[in-house]
């Protein structure tokens, strides 16, 4: 399929996502089924399959393919979660098994995180290695700081999750813990920020702002949903819960921006190997003229 | 004893086959000499061959027009080329940022530059050679290859091993 394809498929699946997910929040009580499940998982397919192809252009043994390994089994772990949830909410176990059955996708879920956790400390490792993302600002900090204020907000209404309620003692613990485990790669999210600032723009720049938008949307959208803002200000939650579905989409997206850059080296490569004269000069004049 | 065909008049007779007076000679001796005949068979068996053979492998490498154009082009693009056979190091360096910096950006560029040229550079030398260019580009391809992938290094290795850099 070509890539430009991909790209108007997963803005169609980044705004159904959103309009869907604002549907059900606004005014609340709108039943989608489990439509926003189906959409998730196609996401992470599109993602594992893009994370494959990235991860086959990096040489084995690196850290960056050791990244892209990490975020293909995030993915996988996420298809495996919304997959299960589809398939809970069809087998109508919301109603009967919600605090056991279905409270076993914290399972997944857990493992997707420490998985992109992992991904992005890896990713991170690779610039630091060029002494890129290894020196803050101010402004970093403060947003650390934004970031790290969301994690005692969303576990004092940790009642309100999901899973709080689930019958097992070790789900119960993984639903804790995700406060911290969305805020671990949003504060990541800070550092791919400062390493696209340093990077000074490039296709990888995009990357890495598709991925701080996930991080940070996700984690703004679980924020909403737990919250007391979901009573207070059900507008506000349902813009920042529609935010959150469509931010699923970003990450396909920003391996789909990787893999374009792939694409497009491979072709220059080509270029100029069946007419380095040519490409150079064109190289050249490009030089001249930026002068 | 019979005066069989020499060398000299064998040569004579293929270079120039017409009605000379030698040719003549040689033509009146092969109707009455068996052994002869036979040389002259041989020869034109050789010839025979050689013909068959040139057509053969005339087919095995034809190229079509679009072809011959392709290589007439990539010929003019070298020769080119040729006009800027003395790039030096430094502007070669810059051509090559300049080439990675819509994929990496500009800060990238410059850290994976600066790394590759502290790994190719002795501590007592400050700046790139043409003598150290070469492993300059490997180094830098390698750069390249752990943050953007194995396709920009590649091509960082294709486009700097194509730039042919002078003492500056």
């Amino acid at each position: 399929m070509p890539l430009r394809r991909v790209e108007a498929l997963l803005w169609a699946g980044f705004s159904a996502s959103a309009v869907l997910v604002a549907y059900r929040e606004w005014p609340r009580g709108h039943s989608i089924f489990a439509v926003d499940q189906l959409l998730y998982t196609a996401a992470y397919v599109v993602a594992l399959w893009l994370c494959l192809r990235v991860l086959s252009d990096h040489t084995i043994g690196s850290t960056m393919r050791l990244a892209w390994m990490m975020m293909a089994w995030s993915s996988i772990f996420s298809i495996i979660r919304h997959t299960f949830e589809f398939g809970a909410r069809a087998a109508g176990w919301e109603t009967t098994r919600l605090h056991t059955t279905v409270s076993l996708r914290q399972i997944p879920i857990v493992l997707a995180l420490v998985c992109l956790t992992a991904g992005l400390i890896a990713m991170w490792a690779s610039f630091a290695a060029l002494g890129m993302g290894v020196r803050f600002q101010w402004m970093d900090l403060v947003w650390a700081a934004l970031i790290l204020a969301f994690v005692p907000l969303i576990i004092n209404s940790h009642e309100n999750m999901q899973d709080a309620h689930s019958a097992w003692p070790l789900i119960r613990y993984l639903q804790s813990a995700s406060p911290v485990l969305l805020a671990i790669p949003a504060l990541l999210g800070v550092v791919l920020h400062r390493i696209r600032q340093e990077m000074g723009g490039g296709q990888l720049a995009v990357v890495f702002r598709l991925f701080i938008a996930f991080l940070l949307l996700r984690l703004v959208a679980l924020s909403a949903s737990v919250t007391a803002i979901r009573v207070e200000l059900p507008v506000l939650a349902a813009i920042a819960e529609a935010g959150g579905a469509a931010a699923v989409w970003l990450f396909p997206m920003a391996a789909l921006k990787r893999w374009q850059m792939t694409v497009a080296a491979s072709e220059l490569a080509r270029r100029y190997e069946s007419n380095p004269g040519a490409e150079l000069e064109r190289l050249a004049s490009r030089s001249t003229g930026d002068v | 004893m019979q005066n069989h065909i020499t060398d000299a008049d064998w040569l004579r007779f293929f270079d120039a086959p017409g009605d000379c007076e030698d040719n003549q000679r040689v033509r009146e001796h092969l109707a009455g000499c068996a052994r002869c005949a036979n040389v002259l068979e041989s020869f034109e068996s050789v010839r025979q061959g050689l013909v068959t053979e040139k057509d053969r492998i005339r087919g095995a490498v034809a190229l079509s027009d679009s072809e011959i154009d392709s290589l007439l082009g990539r010929c003019l693009a070298q020769i080119g080329t040729e006009r800027h056979a003395g790039w030096s190091a430094a502007e070669a360096t810059l051509l090559l940022r300049l080439l990675i910096e819509p994929i990496c950006g500009h800060g990238t560029a410059g850290a994976t530059i600066n790394l590759a040229r502290r790994r190719s550079l002795p501590v007592t030398e400050e700046n790139l050679t043409s003598k150290s260019w070469s492993i300059f580009i490997s180094n830098l391809s390698d750069a390249m290859s752990s943050i953007c992938g194995a396709a920009a290094g590649r091509l960082v290795r294709r486009a700097g091993f194509s730039i042919a850099v002078q003492e500056g």
